[in-house]
C-alpha cells in the first residue's frame, strides 16, 4: 500500500490532484461571486423601478387629470404596468439565480409573496385611474403604494440576506 | 374534461385592452364583456380568456369585464370562477382579476 502511494506520489499524481481540486474550488467560488454580483444588480434595478412607481403615483394622484383628458391615465397605466411587468420578470429571474443545493429556501413561497405585492401595487396604482377625479382616497393610495413598494423591497432584501448569509450569522430562513 | 373555448384577446378584441366603458376608449371592459365574453359563455360551458400577445390588461378593464358579470349581469362568483379561466404571463394580473371577482361577490351579497 505504502509502496503504491509512494509510486503515485513520485509520478506527481497527488500534485496534479491537488491542483485540480484547487482549480475547481476557485472556479466555483468565482462563479458564485459573479452570480451574487448579478443578483445585486437585478435587485438595484428593481429598487429603482419601485421608486419610479412610487414617484409616478405621487405625481399622478396629486395632479389629477381633467375628466376629458384620456391620454394621461392611459400613459400612467402604461408607465406602471410596464414597470410591474418588468419587476415580475426580474423576480422570476432572480429567484432562479438564487437556487442553491445547499440551502433549503422555499422559492415558490417567495415568488408567490412578491407576485401578491406586485398585484396590489398594480391594483392600488391604476384601479379607476380613468376617473381619478372621483376617487376619494388619493392620499391614502399614494401612502399605500409607498408602503407596498417598501414591503416588496424588504422582502427581496430578506430573501437575499437568507440566501447569501454569512456562516457566523446563520438564522432561520424567512422563506 | 371538456376543452374550453378560447378567446384570444389580442387578436379577437385588441392588443391594448383598457378602461371601463366607451368614455375611456374603444377597447374597454364593458365592450369586451358584452361583445365577446357573454356570447362565448352563451355558447360554451367553459371559456379561456387568453391575454398572451396583449400589451397589458388594465385593472379597470379587468374589473369591468369579469367582475362586471356579477355587478351588471346577475352572475355569481361560483359561476364566473367555474366557467372562466385566464391565461397571461403575468400572474399578478390574474391574481387581481380574482380579487375583483371576490369584491364584486361581496357587493352582490351585501345587496341581497
Amino acid at each position: 500500500m505504502l509502496k503504491t502511494l509512494s509510486e503515485l506520489s513520485q509520478a506527481g499524481l497527488f500534485t496534479a490532484a491537488f491542483a485540480l481540486i484547487g482549480w475547481i474550488f476557485v472556479y466555483l467560488n468565482s462563479r458564485s461571486l459573479a452570480r451574487q454580483s448579478e443578483v445585486n444588480t437585478i435587485t438595484a434595478s428593481i429598487e429603482k423601478m419601485l421608486q419610479e412607481v412610487a414617484d409616478e403615483n405621487n405625481k399622478f394622484w396629486r395632479d389629477t387629470a381633467a375628466a376629458e383628458d384620456h391620454a394621461k391615465p392611459r400613459l400612467f397605466n402604461a408607465f406602471i404596468n410596464f414597470r410591474c411587468d418588468f419587476i415580475e420578470e426580474k423576480i422570476q429571474f432572480l429567484n432562479k439565480k438564487c437556487e442553491s443545493a445547499f440551502l433549503d429556501i422555499d422559492h415558490a413561497r417567495f415568488e408567490d409573496c412578491i407576485i401578491d405585492l406586485i398585484a396590489q401595487i398594480r391594483d392600488r396604482s391604476t384601479f379607476d385611474s380613468e376617473m381619478a377625479q372621483q376617487v376619494e382616497d388619493k392620499v391614502a393610495r399614494v401612502l399605500e403604494i409607498n408602503y407596498l413598494s417598501m414591503t416588496l423591497y424588504t422582502n427581496i432584501y430578506d430573501f437575499l440576506r437568507t440566501r447569501y448569509m454569512s456562516g457566523s450569522r446563520f438564522t432561520k430562513a424567512p422563506y | 374534461m371538456s376543452v374550453p373555448h378560447t378567446i384570444f384577446v389580442a387578436t379577437e378584441f385588441g392588443d391594448m385592452p383598457h378602461g371601463r366603458n366607451d368614455k375611456d376608449g374603444k377597447l374597454n371592459g364593458e365592450k369586451f364583456r358584452k361583445e365577446h365574453l357573454l356570447p362565448a359563455l352563451a355558447e360554451h360551458e367553459e371559456v379561456l380568456v387568453d391575454f398572451d400577445g396583449a400589451k397589458g390588461c388594465g385593472s379597470s378593464f379587468a374589473d369591468e369585464s369579469f367582475a362586471g358579470l356579477i355587478d351588471h349581469e346577475g352572475w355569481t362568483k361560483d359561476e364566473v370562477v367555474r366557467r372562466i379561466t385566464y391565461k397571461f404571463r403575468f400572474k399578478s394580473v390574474i391574481k387581481n382579476i380574482y380579487k375583483y371577482i371576490d369584491e364584486a361577490e361581496a357587493r352582490r351579497l351585501e345587496k341581497c
